[in-house]
């Protein structure tokens, strides 16, 4: 008699990656349960939440924070024992952490898939830019993306399109940003490569989602459902016949003959406990939780790597004033892009970066930066409207190399209100980032004196060093060889032949880009290999 | 463009009377074995008026309590010293805050206690945030109401709904 399931694929995780695994499945047919540990909230609480709160500067303050799936700042959830405080801004609620961020939906450049081969440094990809080009293009056009078919994003093909595309963006790109404009037209004739950032917040409607009315809130909630989340594919496969579970925590994950995984066991909030089986199993519940799942449950672990080779776009950025009208926090939050050191032989040496300028508004630091210099009445007002006037923020991100030291294990010492471990994470910096970011300082003293000539020096306010940037690659590191690595080329467990891990915790080279295209990519790769198997 | 600070004030001694009385309440505190919070209704009224002062600028009675209310869930002890200043204004006849800033002796605790009651009236919050917790225990004011956002409206739309349409990050804001 054949085997009863509760469903043909359970998604653990519905955050975008996870959602797009969840709905090409169901689209192609499959019976789909999406596990998701935490609520389904509206998008006007969370505007509201955003808007009667006075801590702005935390990102996931909007957000639920409960006690049996807190966010990554619940005190305690996170312990770093490294030089590095690694504390992304991780969310959980349906669509997962996408509520808050960017939006940036880069491709890497076929150079980043060979780093070890051309480089010497890092890993190379099990797979070719040729091998995920047509999966890029089918993310770009589910997650609905505005952007050039002109521009050069690699830094190294002057005068093309680069890197290739079978399809145009979906939607042409955004026009600048007064500021962004004029870095642009400063800094190009001067040597510098620059391009516009393809982003999944739109300025024209796509796919129910209406245009961007530059509301300038894209890191903390969009207020009207422009740019992208995860919830979106959540939604779209609820339609397509897939079930949602929310506040279903995962937390057991059971084998069977052959080494295939059978089930997995999920906790409401109260503590009762449910068992769903399946013929295929996706985990894609965050790629620090993810990792930390499969170490609670000693799955997909034979390599020791799973939770090792963590990477961030760790990185620094500069503030500092120009000589004209800029008005920082005007529509898009980042855009204009410098891409001089993205590619180039110099990676050898040290680390590629990617500079953005970032756009949004200034005013609360720059007003507590001049309350705290003391000044009040006339000269406080008048410093903040100056410095708001002509204030530029550039930040970067720089390749952090892949180090099984730089990791993260469950720590049974901090528990959830379900006696489920917190995370314990060790991440240090490695030299070939400080290196690069040698090279970035220099980069940005440049163009502080470039936007503003007629003051020596420029007029620089900061410059901050070693920043989150939430992109949490190599935690399910891919690779070619089960020795070394997770999962294979198709995001498959080396381990386990009907589990597969839909995460930027795959990505083995972290190159200088957002990675959450990408992984969007990898994720609808695999879910056509998993709908030819089921 | 015109940076002048805008003076949204009335008449400039419209302080005056309640920062006497908040600076008598002082005195008498002063006086007394233990510290105590001010009367409410006596707050709300002088909190206004001291607001007034250390900003030169108009402020809405309620957002003045609410920001001394969060100051106050932060630091305890902040009434007493608010009062502290609201008599060394009162007893230097000081009406306006440029006068205020440049007074022999608006130092140290004086200067901190307007700069904490200027903090959270421009930037919508009171106590000191800390990275990557969600537990710093900061207080919300106000959000569309802060001073800033007010400074800078004409310029830059506050975050969360710009209403001035797509496309309009191409320009530079009419205001200037």
């Amino acid at each position: 008699m054949a085997q009863d399931y509760d469903a043909d694929v359970i998604v653990v995780g519905s955050g975008a990656v996870g959602s797009n695994a969840a709905y090409e499945l169901a689209k192609q047919g499959k019976s789909v349960i999406i596990l998701e540990a935490g609520p389904s909230v509206p998008r006007w609480k969370i505007l509201m939440n955003f808007r009667n709160s006075g801590r702005h500067y935390d990102r996931n303050d909007a957000y639920p924070n409960n006690p049996w799936a807190p966010t990554s700042y619940q005190p305690g959830y996170i312990q770093n024992t490294g030089s590095f405080d690694m504390m992304p801004g991780m969310l959980k609620l349906v669509g997962g952490t996408t509520w808050h961020w960017g939006g940036a939906t880069w491709r890497y450049i076929p150079n980043d898939f060979k780093l070890k081969s051309l480089y010497g440094k890092g890993r190379d990809w099990p797979l070719e830019y040729d091998d995920i080009e047509p999966y890029y293009t089918r993310a770009e056009y589910e997650l609905g993306i505005a952007g050039s078919d002109t521009d050069d994003q690699s830094g190294t093909h002057a005068g093309q399109a680069y890197p290739p595309r079978s399809k145009p963006y979906p939607i042409t790109a955004e026009a600048y940003a007064v500021n962004g404009q004029k870095l642009n037209d400063t800094l190009v004739p001067q040597g510098y490569s620059m391009c516009i950032e393809p982003t999944v917040r739109i300025h024209k409607p796509w796919d129910g989602r209406p245009a961007c009315q530059g509301n300038n809130n894209c890191d903390q909630v969009c207020p009207i459902g422009t740019l992208y989340n995860g919830s979106i594919h959540a939604d779209k496969a609820v339609r397509a016949g897939a079930q949602l579970i929310p506040e279903a925590v995962v937390h057991k994950i059971e084998t069977g003959e052959g080494n295939k995984i059978i089930a997995v066991r999920y906790l409401t909030p109260e503590g009762a406990e449910h068992r769903l089986t399946a013929k295929y199993f996706v985990l894609a519940a965050h790629s620090f939780e993810t990792a930390k799942l499969m170490m609670m449950n000693d799955i997909g672990n034979s390599s020791d790597m799973v939770g090792r080779n963590m990477m961030d776009h760790i990185g620094i950025s500069m503030g500092f004033l120009c000589e004209d009208t800029q008005w920082a926090g005007r529509g898009p939050v980042q855009q204009a892009t410098i891409m001089n050191w993205r590619d180039g032989a110099f990676r050898s040496e040290h680390s590629a970066n990617k500079t953005s300028m970032a756009n949004n508004n200034p005013q609360i630091d720059l007003a507590k930066s001049a309350i705290d210099d003391g000044l009040m009445g006339a000269e406080l007002d008048e410093r903040i409207l100056d410095q708001s006037r002509r204030y530029m923020y550039l930040y970067s991100f720089f390749e952090q190399l892949p180090d099984p030291k730089n990791r993260l294990e469950p720590n049974p010492e901090w528990k959830d209100s379900l006696g489920l471990p917190g995370m314990k994470i060790h991440f240090d910096v490695d030299d070939y980032v400080k290196a690069g970011a040698v090279k970035c300082r220099e980069m940005y003293r440049d163009i502080a004196q470039k936007m503003n000539p007629k003051v020596e020096g420029g007029e620089i306010l900061y410059i901050n060093d070693w920043e989150n940037h939430d992109h949490l690659m190599g935690t399910m590191i891919m690779g070619a060889d089960a020795s070394d690595s997770v999962v294979n080329h198709e995001g498959r467990s080396f381990d386990h032949e009907n589990l597969f891990i839909a995460s930027v915790g795959v990505i083995p080279a972290a190159g200088v880009v957002n990675p959450t295209l990408t992984a969007v990519a990898l994720a609808i790769r695999s879910a056509d290999i998993i709908a030819k198997e089921v | 463009m015109d940076t002048s600070p805008p003076d949204h004030r009335g008449a400039m001694d419209r302080p005056t009377r309640r920062l006497f009385l908040m600076g008598t309440a002082a005195m008498l505190a002063s006086g007394a074995l233990i510290s105590r919070p001010l009367p409410a209704i006596a707050q709300t009224a002088d909190s206004m008026a001291i607001a007034e002062l250390v900003t030169g600028k108009t402020i809405d009675p309620a957002l003045a309590k609410r920001a001394v209310d969060a100051i106050t869930v932060t630091q305890p002890d902040y009434p007493q010293a608010l009062s502290r200043l609201a008599s060394f204004a009162t007893e230097q006849g000081i009406t306006d805050v440029e006068t205020l800033k440049t007074a022999d002796g608006f130092d140290g605790e004086l200067k901190n206690t307007a700069k904490t009651l200027i903090s959270a009236l421009y930037l919508g919050y009171a106590g000191t945030p800390v990275a990557h917790t969600s537990d710093d225990g900061v207080q919300f004011v106000t959000y569309t109401q802060a001073l800033t956002y007010r400074l800078t409206e004409p310029y830059t739309p506050i975050p969360s709904y710009s209403r001035q349409g797509t496309g309009y990050w191409a320009h530079l804001p009419e205001a200037g």
